[in-house]
């Protein structure tokens, strides 16, 4: 029988004593300068899986005792061997970093892959009416200088509206709310709760109402089609699972007013942006009015705008030459009846003046 | 590093080091696995994750060639973690509620949740740092803070005056505040069954307070690791043992070069060399602090130490300063 060096701490007092550690059928022997200090059964031994060179062995019946082993191949006796196959500390060897690496690669893809179905499907089980109750209030977190429009204003702005709204199957559910807003920038945006925001400097530059029937379009694509509430909730997890992850456990209040005031700087993904355009040709088409509008618009964002500098692969919207060559074949409408007067035309645009 | 004279069987006299063995590659794979695991359990691993990297710490640090121990277990940190959740989640549904059903009674609840706060976070320190001591060993004897109703209430007392003071001085008496809590605190701290003192006034707390934010006001915050040095090191000297008291050598261009190399080293690794420079900085720390005096382990005795898991997780989730 092999005896082996060992530090032994007896629990009571903070005493080091070294010892020799000796297995006797049954039992682990501690012993120092030949007298016996203690007895271990070997059924109610265990080792304590700290990453360190030690080998740490503690005693089920002694809670406070411990052994720290200081030679290796103390596991190699035949009865431990066995027993503390399972109890292996996290050792540094490339097989393992390896393979915790992987590990967590696979994890990050799988949680990322997942995302998208998920929320999804988490959108299409909500209807449109729930979406409204549950997001409405938030665009009230921050409110916008709305423009008042004129009588003649408000029917011009119907009469455009009408080209492509409501239109199709299941439009008159959505209850949209159209805005437009005092801001000088060339924009528009769907919002939470069914809402879509068009600034008054779009309104400003645009040189045609098809212009405006094409934004106008894809904004309500974006509606249709869940994208904003799938933006949220594809948010809200991504955000509490890292949160979580980090140790706060404070994102159980993901969804507070603070979150959902920051829901205004979310943006739709690519594939969101594509799919409503391709809605929005489909309504263009439908409604018989021209896309050269949306084109024109498109080749001037692309000449004067920062997201023609932008490669498409970072960028949210797809590329301008791409849309455009998507919207070109249809740009000779079959009903060439102008949506507006001239008359109509200048006064809409003077809306926010 | 020991340099160390007896002077009785059991009585141990000179300048004893701690010394921190930890690696920054077990490290990397301690964070790698914890990582892992908490991603794929939504979070729950948590506390194990915590616990794993807490004995990886503990066990790597030690002190007249003994090794310290963590014997906190994950599932503790677990169940605390769920209580506080429970609460959040209690008191964050109840103030939606009351703030639908009575608009009016919103600011009166703010108000009371401040307080609230400020009467869970001071009941937090206390518990929080006695879990944490009670579940640190070295010989296998535990550390642990002294605890009963009355020691509580006086906690509260001070707890109470200090927010409440540094509120009407705008600040001012913030440095006494914070020193007479680290009193309190290692006053009723022990090792086994013998306790640690502190003798820091604070008087001179303040002192050095003023001066360190003046000094750093004036360069810009070039003088914080100096200021930090000099806190540390009034912290320490200022902490007894029986005839021993603890010294911390690290200078304020000690601090100022570690500090730099370890953003330098996380910015220029994109965050991969984290675990290196972690057990390097704090293998740093660690070296530089000391025990100086006589120590005689033949009086001390295993006592037993207890804490709330819940007030551990409140620390560490609000960041708490336990002063240590």
């Amino acid at each position: 029988m092999r005896s082996y060096r060992a530090k032994y701490f007896d629990g009571e007092t903070p005493s080091s004593v070294e010892v020799l550690v000796k297995i006797n059928e049954a039992v682990l022997e501690i012993s120092k300068d030949g007298r016996l200090l203690d007895t271990w059964p070997l059924k109610l031994l265990h080792r304590d899986p700290v990453h360190i060179s030690v080998i740490v062995i503690l005693c089920q019946g002694e809670p406070d005792a411990r052994l720290e082993i200081l030679e290796k191949d103390f596991l190699e006796e035949p009865q431990l061997k066995v027993k503390f196959k399972k109890e292996q500390p996290l050792q540094f060897k490339k097989s393992q970093v390896a393979l915790w690496l992987s590990a967590l690669v696979v994890a990050v893809g799988v949680v990322f892959l997942a995302v998208k179905p998920v929320t999804k499907m988490i959108a299409r089980n909500i209807s449109h009416a729930r979406e409204k109750q549950m997001l409405g209030a938030i665009t009230q977190l921050r409110p916008p200088t709305m423009c008042q429009l004129s009588v003649s204003q408000g029917i011009a702005f119907e009469k455009m509206l009408s080209k492509v709204y409501p239109l199709q199957e299941g439009d008159k559910d959505l209850g949209i709310e159209f805005h437009i807003i005092k801001n000088a920038q060339v924009n528009a945006f769907a919002l939470p709760g069914a809402q879509i925001w068009i600034l008054s400097g779009l309104l400003e530059k645009a040189q045609s109402p098809e212009e405006i029937v094409g934004v106008l379009a894809h904004e309500i694509e974006h509606v249709k089609q869940r994208h904003i509430l799938e933006s949220i909730v594809r948010s809200t997890l991504l955000t509490s699972l890292m949160a979580i992850s980090v140790g706060d456990a404070s994102a159980v209040l993901v969804v507070d007013p603070q979150t959902a005031s920051q829901i205004f700087t979310l943006s739709f993904d690519r594939e969101m942006e594509a799919s409503a355009d391709k809605g929005a040709l489909s309504r263009l088409r439908q409604s018989k009015v021209s896309t050269q509008g949306i084109i024109d618009l498109f080749k001037r964002l692309d000449e004067t705008g920062p997201a023609s500098k932008i490669p498409e692969f970072i960028s949210t919207h797809p590329a301008g030459k791409a849309r455009i060559e998507m919207f070109e074949p249809y740009s000779i409408a079959a009903d060439n009846k102008p949506i507006l007067t001239s008359e109509e035309w200048k006064d809409l645009k003077r809306a926010c003046h | 590093m020991e340099t160390a004279s007896s002077t009785t069987s059991s009585s141990q006299s000179g300048r004893f080091s701690l010394e921190f063995t930890g690696k920054g590659s077990e490290l990397a794979l301690i964070m790698l696995k914890n990582l892992f695991l908490t991603i794929i359990t939504l979070g729950i691993y948590r506390p194990w994750a915590k616990t794993n990297f807490r004995r990886y710490l503990w066990e790597n640090v030690q002190f007249m060639g003994d090794r310290a121990a963590y014997v906190g277990t994950g599932e503790e940190l677990f169940y605390g973690w769920l209580k506080l959740f429970a609460i959040i989640a209690a008191l964050f549904g109840v103030s939606n509620i009351v703030k639908v059903v009575a608009p009016f009674l919103s600011v009166p609840l703010s108000i009371a949740g401040m307080f609230l706060w400020a009467f869970v976070f001071a009941i937090a320190t206390y518990s929080g740092l006695r879990y944490r001591l009670s579940r640190t060993t070295w010989r296998q004897v535990r550390f642990g803070v002294d605890k009963d109703k009355e020691q509580t209430k006086a906690f509260l007392r001070l707890y109470a005056k200090g927010v409440l003071f540094s509120i009407l001085t705008l600040g001012f008496y913030y440095s006494y505040f914070q020193n007479q809590k680290r009193a309190f605190l290692v006053n009723r701290m022990r090792f086994g069954t013998v306790h640690f003192s502190y003798d820091g006034t604070d008087k001179d707390y303040f002192v050095l307070n003023a001066k360190g934010l003046l000094l750093s006001i004036i360069t810009l915050g070039f003088y914080g690791p100096w200021y930090m040095a000099s806190v540390m090191r009034f912290k320490m000297e200022h902490t007894q043992f029986q005839g021993a008291r603890m010294e911390f050598t690290m200078s304020g261009k000690d601090i100022f070069f570690c500090t730099l190399i370890a953003y330098l080293g996380a910015i220029f690794s994109f965050g991969l060399a984290v675990p290196w420079i972690f057990a390097w900085g704090l293998g740093k720390i660690v070296e530089n602090i000391h025990v100086v005096g006589d120590v005689d382990f033949a009086q001390v005795h295993s006592m037993k130490s207890d804490g709330s898991a819940l007030a551990d997780d409140i620390v560490a989730e609000y960041d708490l300063d336990l002063g240590f």
